[in-house]
């Protein structure tokens, strides 16, 4: 059963930098794969090895995924907001220090969940249940939060609302994988179609490191912990927005800082998607569904081990990934940016197509032309996430 | 014309058209039998009779029957539906534990 769990731990760390690293390919349709095929797999395999192998998965992208979200300006909607800091280091020769920064959010997060699984456990179950009757306004309260901590007000409800309704329209299509070419749109090829329009040349890339004070740390980790349980519970709030309502909950952090939240929220999420199945029954993500569905019975004994697993994926994740970020950091300059955001910008319309048919090809260029928009005019990125928010708000209406 | 008027453009021209076709394209219709694990998640439209009605906290189990066999269908709001009715439901087909099942998201009663 051990060498089981050690097998399967590893195959979910290449699995999650398969996925990390591959712009495109989302961890929920791999999870939704192997439970369609659990049915074969469990001959083989027992079913706490395969919840084991989602898990690490999970966990690995969450640190991958900010490889191709700095370097290629190839996100997924977790990892969406830290294009533009990072992008903005990228430009100045320091794409993997802002990949460091942001890795060393997802580990920091990672040992935050010591602190946050037994508070989530005494207060998750007390808090949703009240809280379910007034998601409405707490939906609603926290996208106008947003919305106003903007300096163009008027022109970030102009696109929350816009992208509210291309999302509620989406959702509403007999589509597969509708999240795909939307978020893919709003957040992917819209940054790529500017990078190839604008013929962007990267600059030659050091191997540097940049810190942050420890000041600041207190702040991100105290934001963290604050933003991530209210993720961890509340429907249509991604680790995007938390992070942006951490950082104006913690007062200004600085560029760097936000990688460092961004990575810390994003890989706490995933984490604690999973500890919400045992704490309060709700499975609230892709992947998190997926284990609700191959495992009948949650106990405590499992999410002891599933916590484990997740810190010492973690710890290697970090490592790894700080090995294929230098590599990626040595060799970018020598590739042709502009032609290789151009081959990811095809690679990306075809998932869509493939994904989701014709009907994901219209979505994709209305989000993409939308997002187009929200760059052109200066509009902080996280307002795009209204295509979930608002679909959200109004199933609690 | 700049970057910024067409990006508004086709924005607007596509929203509006997605709101149409969300209005007005319907999934294929098909026989309760011919649904399979091919079709997970892909959306279907069944016909047929409201064998059984299961009431759960914040969501209802239904039992449809076609003729050529039975399947359940999962609304997450309360309908007013009596056993017997024949209804059309539009849904997503989704694999629950070792059965499929359809996410339901048009219900109308013929």
């Amino acid at each position: 059963m051990l060498f089981e769990i050690f097998l399967v731990v590893f195959l979910g760390i290449l699995a999650g930098l398969f996925t990390g690293l591959m712009p495109g390919i989302h961890i929920n349709f791999v999870a939704l794969l192997l439970l369609t095929s659990s049915a074969f797999l469990l001959q083989y395999f027992s079913v706490v090895a395969l919840v084991c192998f989602i898990i690490s998965m999970s966990i690995s992208h969450s640190f991958f995924d900010f490889i191709p979200s700095i370097f290629l300006s190839a996100p997924n909607d977790e990892t969406a907001l830290s294009i533009l800091p990072g992008h903005k280091l990228l430009m100045k020769g320091n794409g993997y220090a802002a990949v460091r920064l942001a890795l060393i959010g997802c580990y920091l997060g990672l040992l935050l969940l010591i602190i946050l699984v037994p508070i989530s456990l005494i207060s998750l179950p007390v808090i949703y249940g009240p809280a379910k009757k007034y998601m409405f306004f707490i939906l609603i309260l926290a996208s106008l939060f947003l919305i106003l901590s903007d300096r163009k007000k008027f022109l970030a409800f102009f696109i929350f609302g816009l992208s509210g309704i291309l999302g509620l329209a989406t959702l509403s299509l007999p589509m597969k994988q509708p999240l795909f070419p939307l978020l893919t749109g709003l957040f992917g090829t819209s940054m790529l179609f500017i990078t190839i329009q604008q013929k962007v040349r990267l600059p030659k890339q050091k191997i540097s490191e940049l810190g942050i004070e420890k000041k600041e740390t207190t702040k991100i980790l105290g934001a963290s912990v604050i933003a991530s349980f209210f993720c961890s519970f509340l429907p249509g709030l991604g680790a995007s927005q938390a992070a942006v309502l951490g950082s104006d909950m913690g007062g200004k952090i600085s560029r760097r800082g936000f990688l460092v939240l961004l990575g810390s929220i994003s890989t706490l999420v995933t984490a604690l998607n999973f500890v919400a199945i045992y704490a309060i029954s709700k499975p609230r993500s892709g992947t998190a569904i997926v284990v609700s569905k191959l495992l009948e019975t949650f106990s405590l004994k499992y999410l002891i081990m599933f916590s484990l697993i997740m810190i010492i994926v973690g710890g290697i994740s970090f490592v790894l990934a700080l090995l294929i970020a230098k590599i990626f950091a040595k060799n970018i300059e020598k590739i042709n940016y502009s032609k290789t955001s151009l081959f990811i910008l095809l690679f990306l319309i075809l998932m869509s197509v493939i994904f989701s048919g014709w009907l994901g090809l219209i979505v994709l260029v209305t989000a993409t032309a939308l997002g187009i928009l929200c760059q052109i005019k200066g509009i902080r990125k996280m307002h795009l996430m209204g295509c979930i928010m608002l679909p959200v708000i109004l199933y609690y209406l | 014309m700049s970057l910024e008027k067409v990006s508004l453009i086709i924005s607007f021209v596509g929203i509006i058209l997605l709101l149409f076709l969300s209005q007005n394209l319907e999934p294929k219709l098909v026989k309760i039998s011919e649904i399979n694990d091919k079709m997970t998640d892909s959306y279907v439209k069944i016909k047929g009779n409201l064998t059984e009605i299961r009431s759960l906290e914040g969501m209802q189990i239904l039992n449809i029957n076609d003729g050529t066999e039975s399947i359940s269908a999962v609304i997450y709001t309360k309908a007013n539906l009596t056993k017997g009715a024949e209804l059309e439901i539009q849904g997503k087909v989704v694999r629950y534990r070792s059965s499929l099942e359809i996410e339901a998201q048009k219900i109308k009663e013929i």
